[in-house]
């Protein structure tokens, strides 16, 4: 599929030029003297790996948002969630000094959760009426309140600043300094609640009192869907950095090419995500070498354009 | 460089500040709105003895040799310092050393207690202190900016056709040294650190020829220091070169060269100095690729630590000398010839082999 | 007189006062009294370098931000509709940045102009759709929203092909920034804002009758398409003249407007377009005054303080929106 093409394009491609005899070597009779077999193993298969997790979970916390919100236009990004776990991490380097892998892995879960959490109740989600210009517009604002914070901070303090610096777009390039086993678990976590509480989402759709009618608890569920985005996007952003818009252009997607079972578009999410992201931050590696276009970017140019044209698409009523 | 120096008066004590603020103010009552470009403070009738400067944003003119002196460029108070004079303000670039004054510097700083002014130039600050010139040069300061501050002192920026963070150390004391009526002593400091280094070149005639790099890693990012930045001309300054691979980027870019994680070779000179603001540098030591490097696995690698780094970064008619010492010990390792002996700072890093 | 015409201009020269006392130095308005007649002492200093320039500036800037967001909120009857939100600041603030990037040495106001307009034309564009005008509003807000992020994201891009120092001064200027202005820049934008306000005045009878809906409008003598166009682009001028001197400052175009309707109890739309202009400039006045003295010893853009500022009103605005049904 897909993601195999871009999955071999991340690892074959790049500045030094790499073959299939080369990949396998690398990863079966490893010569560490060899600099082709050393860029595979230690610069590009980390890139791939992050690329897996931030892509997938990306893709996937958007299609759970888009499913709870009943809006088009959820995304992790847009709705300020990777700005409340950048602003964790930036808060963290303030107070503690450090900004090691470590102290952001556990820094960006409570960053991402309060910042869904705060979109979810100021868009008025948890009552079922999340138009998509109040909750586009409550992720404006959250974004605007937490990036001014941390200018406000980084301005104060230069030395968060250099913290932060590669913080502020998405970037596949320190993969290799990033907690990728620790976070491809928590990925699987949330995908896995994701995946179970796929049909209650679903339910959820039909609207919440017809739900509760039959016998779920949109309150819980709407719970449970938090701590899966929650999870999925603290990884993403724990090993890529804010990456925006990822999470606006996979579900529609995979709604195409899965059907309309949740659990489905769920599976198909996260191989297109995965695969978007791998393919966009190749593209960034070889458009202006040997300096690289970093993926947020990449995924800012293609996803705003995407995000009007999908405003164009909104149906009249579901302005409500 | 153009500029003309009237014979100096003898140090009178210190300008009247009070009628040289009216007249600047007097002269921006001319109306503002209809002014284009610099208010310069040469509406005031310059007296004999006036020091005339010509630079990128105009000409400056200082009435005297200038006592209390607002140092808003990131390494001019150490040039400042070298000539006797401590800044009222100093500008905080990096590290956390009281007053913004490094290890070198200290001594000279005596009781003076500047204040530190940190990142955007408050202006206010700067008026409070009531300086007679204010230093611009490698202070990054806008246009906007220079004819705000040119209202309040004279401000000295680089002569025409250096760029804002260009001027070699060598020029920048002269420079300064002019604007605080110690013009001889400039000379004899400068004097004092090229001896210093031709004397290391007497000591090392082995170094002449051989390759040399300064490299970084940063955020994911990779590079080399190249041409007139501070830490190439270090190394140029004593016979070494770049690596064919660096000086082919050199072509394209400005202060450093920004390579690839994927392709280090350009780094692989005769001695390769990793420069880090920590003493460990883990994310170095963690850079895949370096290990395959020759200089690596021949243990031609020095780790400046963090102190090493700002003496190198800063390269100051003060911290030069101060890096050469610093450093002159590992560089004699790594450039042994012999694998075995060790280079102190790599292993500490544990960056050797 | 009604007692709440007068509070706005109260407010507004206390909001001038303030700003030249307060800074990290704070002074007294006896010393400010005597700078001003005698020419000399800290008092003079602070007026004619220091603070007077970027307090008036900052008035300038938020008189025009505020006009101009009033204008769209009244011609798309909807408090969320303002050059901040649908892109045309960010548009002007990426022809900025696109000149320095590719050393094009136009006047800033005319390149800030030249970006404002041509958002404005893509949002214009890229939103036609058939419809009652409620839902075309509230699609133009949305493609507006998308097209700001499709500025910022070039703007950004932009950013990285650019070297350090240049670059470093192109991320702080698109925050919003009143640092190290002149009177050059007071004058610059009170010259330009004066006109297009002139400009405003003549349309004023225009929105009045747009009020009442285009076919009353139409009935009535005027040309709704081309007055709402010309609306638009005194509108977007506005905004740009104010992004020229100050850089895209957030949210100030949409708070002056319902404010300054709140405070001085005003419903046509000349009244409210004054209102919010005087309600812009206080607003603008004192996020500086916070942003240059709330950390001592560091100086914050203007933005900062505004987007801190302005993000929770936008909240707030969005759930009384929501309840009203508006949305």
């Amino acid at each position: 599929m897909v993601l195999a093409v871009a999955a071999g394009l991340t690892v074959l491609v790049g500045v030094r030029a790499a073959s299939l005899a080369d990949v396998s070597n690398a990863l079966l009779a490893f010569d560490a003297a060899d600099p082709t077999q050393v860029v595979i193993r230690s610069v590009r298969l980390p890139r791939l790996v992050a690329g897996l997790i931030a892509g997938a979970g990306l893709g996937m916390a958007g299609t759970v948002m888009q499913a709870v919100t009943r809006n088009p236009l959820a995304d992790p990004g847009l709705l300020g969630v990777n700005a409340g776990a950048a602003f964790a991490v930036v808060v963290g380097a303030l107070v503690t000094g450090y900004s090691d892998g470590g102290m952001i892995a556990v820094l960006t879960f409570p960053g991402a959760a309060m910042a869904a959490i705060a979109v979810f109740l100021l868009g008025g989600a948890r009552h079922g009426t999340a138009g998509p210009v109040r909750l586009t517009l409550a992720g404006v604002a959250l974004n605007a309140l937490l990036l001014s914070l941390i200018s406000a901070i980084i301005l104060t303090r230069s030395d968060v600043l250099d913290a932060f610096r590669f913080w502020a777009t998405g970037s596949l390039s320190q993969a290799n300094a990033r907690p990728l086993g620790l976070m491809s678990v928590s990925l699987v976590l949330g995908g896995g609640i994701a995946f179970l509480a796929a049909p209650r989402l679903e339910a959820l759709a039909l609207g919440s009192a017809l739900a509760r009618g039959l016998g779920s608890r949109p309150g819980r569920v709407q719970m449970t869907a938090l701590a899966a985005i929650t999870l999925m996007t603290g990884s993403a952003v724990a090993v890529a950095g804010p990456v925006a818009f990822l999470g606006l252009i996979v579900p529609p997607l995979s709604r195409r090419l899965a059907g309309h079972v949740l659990r489905r578009e769920l599976l198909v999410s996260a191989m297109l995500g995965a695969a978007i992201l791998l393919l966009a931050d190749t593209a960034g590696r070889l458009i202006m070498p040997p300096g690289e276009i970093r993926v947020g970017i990449m995924t800012a140019l293609i996803g705003a354009p995407a995000f009007i044209l999908m405003v164009r698409r909104l149906k009249p009523g579901a302005f409500a | 460089m153009t500029y003309e120096t009237e014979t100096r008066t003898a140090g009178r004590p210190g300008i009247d500040r009070r009628q040289m603020m009216a007249g600047l103010v007097a002269g921006c009552l001319v109306p503002g709105a209809l002014c284009a470009g610099v208010l310069s403070p040469s509406a005031v009738r310059a007296a004999d003895g006036a020091l005339r400067f010509e630079h990128v944003f105009g000409e400056t003119v200082l009435p005297g040799p200038a006592r209390r002196v607002v140092s808003l460029g990131y390494t001019t108070q150490d040039a400042l310092l070298a000539l006797g004079i401590a800044p009222v303000a100093i500008r905080q670039w990096f590290g956390s050393y009281p007053f913004g004054v490094w290890p070198w510097a200290q001594p000279l700083l005596g009781d003076a207690q500047p204040k530190l002014i940190s990142g955007e130039v408050s202006m206010e600050i700067v008026a409070s202190l009531q300086p007679d010139l204010i230093v611009g040069i490698g202070s990054g300061i806008s246009r906007d900016e220079y004819d705000v501050l040119s209202q309040i002192a004279p401000v000295l920026m680089q002569p025409p056709g250096e760029t804002s963070f260009g001027m070699r150390w060598d020029a920048m004391t002269r420079w300064i040294g002019r604007a605080v009526g110690q013009e001889e002593l400039a000379g004899e400091k400068v004097a004092a650190v090229e001896a210093i280094f031709e004397a290391a070149r007497r000591r090392h005639p082995d170094w002449v020829g051989r390759t040399a790099i300064c490299a970084y890693h940063f955020g994911g990012e990779t590079g080399a220091y190249i041409g007139t930045d501070t830490r190439a001309t270090f190394l140029a300054e004593l016979g070494f070169q770049p690596t064919s691979g660096v000086q082919a980027l050199a072509a394209t870019q400005g202060f450093y060269a920004r390579l690839s994680p994927e392709d280090l070779a350009p780094l692989d000179a005769d001695m390769l100095i990793w420069l880090s603001a920590t003493d460990t540098a883990s994310d170095v030591v963690a850079l895949p690729l370096r290990k395959t490097l020759e200089a690596h696995r021949e243990g031609r690698e020095i780790l400046a630590g963090e102190l090493m780094t700002g003496a190198l970064t800063f390269g100051s008619v003060l911290s030069l000398p101060f890096a050469l010492a610093g450093l002159e010990q590992d560089m004699v390792a790594a450039l042994d010839g012999d694998p075995a002996t060790p280079v102190p700072s790599s292993v500490t890093a544990g960056l050797a082999p | 007189m009604k007692s709440s015409s007068l509070v706005l201009p109260l407010l507004l020269l206390g909001a001038v006062l303030l700003s030249l006392m307060i800074g990290q130095v704070v002074l007294s308005p006896l010393q400010l009294w005597t700078g001003l007649w005698s020419g000399t002492g800290p008092g003079a200093l602070t007026l004619r370098v220091l603070r007077g320039p970027a307090t008036f500036t900052a008035a300038g800037a938020g008189a025009v931000l505020g006009a101009a967001g009033t204008i769209f909120q009244i011609l798309l009857r909807n408090p969320l509709a303002a050059p901040d939100v649908m892109g045309f600041m960010s548009g002007a603030g990426l022809a900025v940045v696109a000149g320095v990037a590719f050393g094009i040495s136009l006047p800033l106001p005319l390149l800030s102009a030249a970006g404002g307009l041509t958002a404005a034309v893509a949002v214009a564009l890229l939103s036609v759709r058939r419809g009652p005008v409620m839902q075309s509003s509230l699609t133009l807000i949305l493609v507006g929203i998308g097209v700001s992020f499709l500025a910022s994201a070039a703007s950004s891009f932009l950013i990285t092909r650019m070297p350090p120092q240049e670059a470093a001064d192109a991320q702080r200027w698109l925050v919003g920034s009143l640092a190290a202005r002149s009177w050059q820049h007071a004058a610059q934008v009170w010259g330009l804002g004066a006109l297009m306000l002139l400009v405003l005045a003549l349309q004023v009878r225009a929105l009045k009758v747009l009020e009442l809906g285009d076919e009353l409008a139409a009935g009535l003598g005027l040309r709704p398409g081309r007055a709402r166009n010309g609306l638009i682009g005194t509108g977007v001028l506005l905004a740009a003249a104010g992004v020229a001197v100050a850089g895209p400052v957030p949210f100030v175009a949409m708070m002056a407007g319902p404010l300054g309707m709140r405070i001085a109890k005003v419903t046509a739309p000349g009244a409210r377009l004054c209102a919010a202009a005087m309600t812009g400039a206080v607003v603008t006045i004192l996020a500086d005054v916070v942003a240059r003295s709330i950390v001592p010893g560091v100086q914050l853009p203007v933005g900062v303080m505004t987007g801190i500022m302005g993000a929770p009103y936008l909240l707030w605005l969005l759930s009384k929106e929501a309840e009203a049904g508006e949305l």
